[in-house]
């Protein structure tokens, strides 16, 4: 036998397994992001000065254009979580395709609103 | 014993998206040129709420990351690794990161 | 002409794809040219099939990228001039595109798909009510099509998979079951309903469009609620 179908079928793409597989990676580098940041601002508190110092690095253009994709990784994975949640709660699975184009949408508004506010900080300090 | 892990996720899923929608905007988009300062945070934990806001983002933060990463490794890893094994693991770095997190934001409180 | 190209595999010369170019007429379906493939070019091919017509189950194998009955899809319906016949993602191959359908049978065993009769079963009445709610569940016909689709059953060994737990919740909900307790114990557990992580490819998968994820749903409710005193 070949073991486990090694048959190089792979996953059926749609809608609802893109959400999943995109839904899984943005969580997995917030957790990663999450266990960083408690790690660094542990370190970084250890004294006034030393603090306001590592926060000055961390304003550049470099690290807050990656936490505008953190940013985007946060709604992305909050509003497929609030498609997941709701079907969850008795919403039919079949309107599930629907639900993602509005947590798409809904991801895309949020994430300009944050956009139209950040970018003009980024640009300023390049 | 699973239905509580499950639902709790859920729920912490529904608090977090308060909790950091609060978070996001009053550390980054209330002043959004200039960098954090120790006094800015010092500041904001000055009051019940935002403590409450911040220890509670925290926990519920953790647990509901480290629960996701236990699903998601159960699935990724070779069949035979127990997902006891895997649980433990993830609890002591949630516990460790957990002392560490309080212990900070205490930095900022007594201050 | 249309090409077939099947993912050939026995044990002594291992897997390849293997092109043909059986004749088929116009309403041919991807059944029809596997049987002239084995009649015409290849009687080693194998591959399962009985009844035809979408009724039986057994000729569920991985068409163009999703799984798909053989004797239901239509050679024209792909709208291509390539078919590509894999077995069924998840399962292991014996053949060609006879695949090990064990685990689907061994999962479907632990979910106690018999009913387990209270004493007074015999003149308990099933309302429509009650019906109702699984009626979509008898067109199910085990074909194994969900299984092979869901990345969580398809992937690793321990969860049930959409077609068993969808059984077992029809058993669950049945006023004339006796065995609550153990079927809550099955489903209940990490491998049952909580295992499902909301990939919805089992929607897309079912030749008869009875969407199992629907019923895990459900169940996920009724646990949640029993656990709440409900």
């Amino acid at each position: 036998m070949l073991q486990r179908g090694r048959a190089r079928a792979r996953l059926p793409w749609s809608i609802g397994t893109f959400a999943f597989l995109a839904n899984r990676i943005a969580g997995v580098a917030l957790a990663l992001y999450l266990m960083t940041h408690i790690m660094l601002l542990g370190a970084a508190a250890r004294n006034r000065s030393g603090f306001d110092g590592v926060m000055q690095k961390l304003h550049s253009p470099f690290w807050l254009s990656l936490e505008m994709l953190l940013l985007l990784a946060v709604i992305f994975h909050a509003a497929n979580g609030i498609r997941l949640v709701l079907i969850d709660a008795g919403v039919q699975p079949r309107k599930q395709k629907q639900m993602f184009w509005w947590a798409v949408g809904g991801t895309a508004a949020v994430f300009a609103v944050a956009a139209i506010i950040c970018v003009p900080v980024i640009i300023r300090h390049l | 014993m699973t239905v509580w892990w499950w639902l709790l996720q859920r729920v912490s899923g529904v608090l977090l998206l308060v909790l950091l929608s609060v978070h996001l905007v009053l550390t980054h988009f209330v002043s959004p040129g200039e960098a954090v300062h120790f006094a800015a945070v010092q500041s904001r934990l000055a009051v019940s709420p935002m403590i409450l806001v911040d220890y509670s983002l925290l926990f519920l933060g953790l647990f509901h990351g480290l629960y996701g990463l236990f699903v998601v490794l159960k699935d990724v890893l070779p069949k035979w690794v127990e997902p006891k094994a895997i649980a433990i693991g993830l609890a002591v770095i949630g516990v460790g990161l957990g002392i560490l997190g309080a212990y900070t934001l205490f930095v900022f409180v007594k201050a | 002409m249309t090409v077939f190209r099947v993912l050939r595999y026995s044990p002594s010369t291992g897997e390849a794809w293997k092109e043909y170019r059986p004749e088929l007429k116009e309403q041919a379906s991807v059944l029809d040219g596997l049987h002239a493939i084995r009649a015409d070019h290849d009687p080693t091919l194998a591959y399962r099939f009985s009844c035809r017509s979408a009724v039986c189950g057994s000729c569920a194998m991985w068409i163009n990228g999703r799984p798909r009955l053989a004797c239901q899809t239509k050679v024209g319906q792909l709208k291509s001039d390539r078919v590509e016949i894999a077995p069924l993602r998840g399962l292991s191959v014996i053949k060609d595109l006879v695949v090990d359908m064990k685990p689907l049978w061994d999962a479907y065993q632990k979910v106690m798909p018999w009913l387990v009769e209270k004493p007074n079963a015999e003149t308990m009445v099933v309302t429509k009510k009650t019906s109702d709610v699984v009626e979509k569940f008898y067109s199910c016909i085990l074909c194994a099509a969900c299984f092979a689709s869901c990345p969580e059953a398809a992937q690793q060994h321990r969860y049930l998979g959409p077609m068993p737990l969808m059984d077992g919740f029809r058993m669950y909900v049945d006023p004339r079951d006796d065995a609550k307790p153990q079927r809550k114990q099955i489903l209940g557990g990490p491998d049952g309903a909580w295992g499902c992580h909301g990939a919805f490819a089992c929607i897309d998968a079912c030749p008869w469009d009875v969407a199992p994820v629907e019923f895990i749903a459900q169940l996920r409710l009724e646990l949640v609620k029993e656990k709440f005193g409900g």
